[in-house]
């Protein structure tokens, strides 16, 4: 019994692990493990809203390519808890079908005392993300891009 | 920074049926401001439309290298390479630091969602000549709507900088527009 309990609090403490935005290499950990588990809600809590309403908009794109209707539903993301709803809902079957990516070698560079730019290889292709920090948390954030402090 | 309202371009541009649309917008603008500094938060916009810039220049070169016959890519590809010279430009003026974007290779991006962007374009514009030229008319749009929003409140020389990338962004609407009606 006390064996299962301990299981229980390792799977725990492994799935809080994979949602940490202790630090910016943990956020990008974070936002990899959002998109790669089509966890929108963990997408949202991972990133700053701006570049969270991007990224949902960038990647239902090539959905509204392919479908009329829910093109019309995108022009009007935003405008509704409804709309963004069905927007998100679609953002999520994509990325469920899609191929989960792997990310390797992460070297943080910080960008003064509340930003910071993670390099990274994803699929062993160079990437970088931008994080700022909120309170004690790092967030995904495009625009933080460059030193301010 | 893909808007409503340029998601809404997006109608026009890919998926209406009919080939010539309306012009809308309007051109110039931006604003009669007076200021001469730029602040935190236009210095990161600056910087992000910097990157996007590469997304519409790449686009262009590889539909046009698909589409070989289609000559208006051929044609507008050293003007985007342009308006990329320019964000280069400010972003120099008012120290914004651009060293950590690498615009060498074609079609590669480190941010992952211009990664995504350039790939949704590329796909939906390598079915056919029609909708590479379309997704033209699209980039246009979209590069439009973000200078008519990022002229706000900037200074003067940038505003001026961004009116004429917006008249440039005109002229090539005004060509995929031409391309369009071809098809």
């Amino acid at each position: 019994m006390r064996f299962i309990v301990y299981i229980g609090l390792l799977l725990s403490l492994l799935g809080a692990q994979e949602h940490s935005l202790a630090t910016p290499k943990e956020a990008v950990k974070s936002y990899y493990y959002a998109m790669n588990h089509a966890d929108i809600e963990l997408l949202k809590k991972v990133m700053v809203k701006e570049s969270y309403d991007e990224t949902i908009q960038i990647y239902a794109l090539s959905v509204a390519l392919k479908d009329k209707a829910f093109h019309d539903v995108l022009k009007q993301y935003g405008s509704s808890p409804k709309i963004d709803k069905q927007v998100e809902e679609a953002v999520r079957k994509k990325l469920k079908n899609s191929s989960p990516k792997v990310i390797s070698d992460l070297v943080k560079t910080p960008l003064g005392k509340s930003r910071a730019m993670v390099r990274y290889k994803e699929d062993g292709k160079k990437k970088q993300l931008y994080t700022s920090i909120h309170g004690k948390e790092w967030k995904i954030d495009y625009m933080a891009g460059r030193q301010i402090d | 920074m893909i808007k409503n309202i340029a998601i809404a371009g997006l109608t026009v541009a890919l998926l209406a049926t009919s080939a010539v649309a309306a012009k809308g917008g309007k051109r110039g603008g931006g604003g009669g401001t007076t200021t001469t500094t730029m602040t935190q938060d236009q210095k990161d916009t600056l910087l992000f439309i910097y990157q996007e810039e590469k997304v519409a220049r790449d686009t262009y070169i590889t539909l046009g290298n698909i589409f070989t016959n289609e000559r208006t890519f051929a044609s507008i590809q050293g003007s985007e390479q342009k308006h990329m010279d320019s964000a280069q430009g400010l972003c120099e003026k008012y120290g914004v630091n651009i060293s950590n974007v690498d615009e060498t290779d074609v079609g590669v991006f480190v941010v992952p969602v211009l990664q995504e962007l350039y790939d949704t374009l590329i796909a939906q514009g390598s079915t056919s000549a029609l909708d590479a030229v379309k997704v033209g008319e699209y980039v246009e749009i979209t590069d439009i709507d973000d200078l008519e929003h990022a002229s706000i409140g900037m200074p003067d020389d940038v505003v001026s900088v961004y009116d004429n990338l917006k008249a440039g962004s005109y002229n090539h609407l005004d060509a995929f527009r031409n391309a369009i009606s071809k098809y």
